[in-house]
């Protein structure tokens, strides 16, 4: 079934209804129905930056999902013991495959989650010669806060 | 051994300071001040935890993303560069920079490109190899998720 989604948001992230539901799609086939369902019911709908993780996210999942290692983040991120899973937490992880597609875009070619002399590693190139970890850096509460309520008030000032 | 977490938390440690929003809008924001996180404290525990996991004799880097980093790259760079002469494991950082792409319409938001960009530490027991410092230095590499 096909949602009409509000044409000023589409516009304001520069996509149209139909790309966005070929990446909504691609989403749902890398992470599952459920995962995705879940996430519009407790955003409450889209917003700006929501599109943008959806678009971001989807670009990663095609990219990355045959690469070794991927599934065992992918289980990570869709553990449904974890109820602050979206697209944006488990923020570690996701920066993990962040920095996996921009190798990947370099033309290296990433794995992940490999375990090398009793270690984890998060992503080995170059077949295992160079070992990457990742730290991933959130943004506090308070100034997500702020920043959306600038975002908030943009959209209304310009309506 | 167990993983190390590739992700840590604001307000945990104190890594936060205060600023103060000033804006020519009466009464917006509700709250005029905010905590945001101090960057190169967090690098400093990110390196300390991360060091347990690398291993000796091999090509090692740290990816951090950057997106709470308010100041001069250039001298952060420079700085990056003198705390690597203390961690002869450590190969490289991998700088990973996020940018919102705007269409020019401030209200637009078309995505973001990441920059990415190596720190190469010339005194690591294993150095980075030439062609991949070729390729991530001494220009960023800009990559775009979306056109």
């Amino acid at each position: 079934m096909s949602i009409d989604y509000p044409q000023a948001i589409l516009e304001m992230c520069g996509i149209s209804q139909l790309e966005l539901e070929e990446r909504i799609d691609l989403l749902e086939t890398h992470f599952g129905k459920r995962f995705i369902d879940s996430l519009f019911s407790r955003y409450g709908g889209l917003d700006v930056s929501l599109i943008n993780q959806i678009c971001e996210r989807s670009i990663l999942a095609e990219s990355l999902s045959t690469i070794s290692g991927f599934n065992t983040i992918h289980k990570k991120i869709i553990n449904p013991s974890n109820h602050r899973s979206s697209l944006d937490e488990p923020h570690g992880e996701w920066f993990q495959l962040t920095v996996g597609y921009l190798l990947k875009s370099v033309n290296e070619e990433p794995i992940f989650e490999q375990n090398i002399g009793g270690k984890p590693k998060d992503i080995l190139i170059r077949k295992g010669e160079i070992h990457i970890e990742c730290k991933s850096f959130r943004g506090s509460v308070a100034s997500n806060k702020v920043l959306n309520e600038l975002i908030q008030f943009g959209k209304n000032f310009k309506c | 051994m167990e993983k190390t977490s590739s992700v840590d938390l604001d307000n945990s440690d104190g890594f936060t300071v205060q600023y103060g929003v000033m804006t020519s809008i009466p009464g917006w924001p509700p709250n005029p001040s905010f905590n945001i996180n101090e960057y190169w404290r967090f690098v400093q525990k990110g390196i300390q935890e991360k060091l347990r996991q690398l291993l000796v004799g091999k090509c090692n880097l740290i990816a951090f993303n950057s997106d709470l980093f308010v100041g001069d790259i250039k001298s952060f760079r420079e700085t990056l560069n003198n705390l690597l002469r203390d961690y002869r494991r450590i190969s490289g950082l991998l700088i990973i920079r996020r940018e919102h792409k705007l269409s020019g319409d401030p209200y637009k938001l078309l995505g973001s490109a990441y920059a990415i960009e190596l720190v190469a530490n010339h005194q690591a027991d294993i150095t980075v190899p030439a062609d991949l410092l070729q390729v991530l230095t001494p220009q960023v590499k800009k990559i775009a998720l979306r056109s």
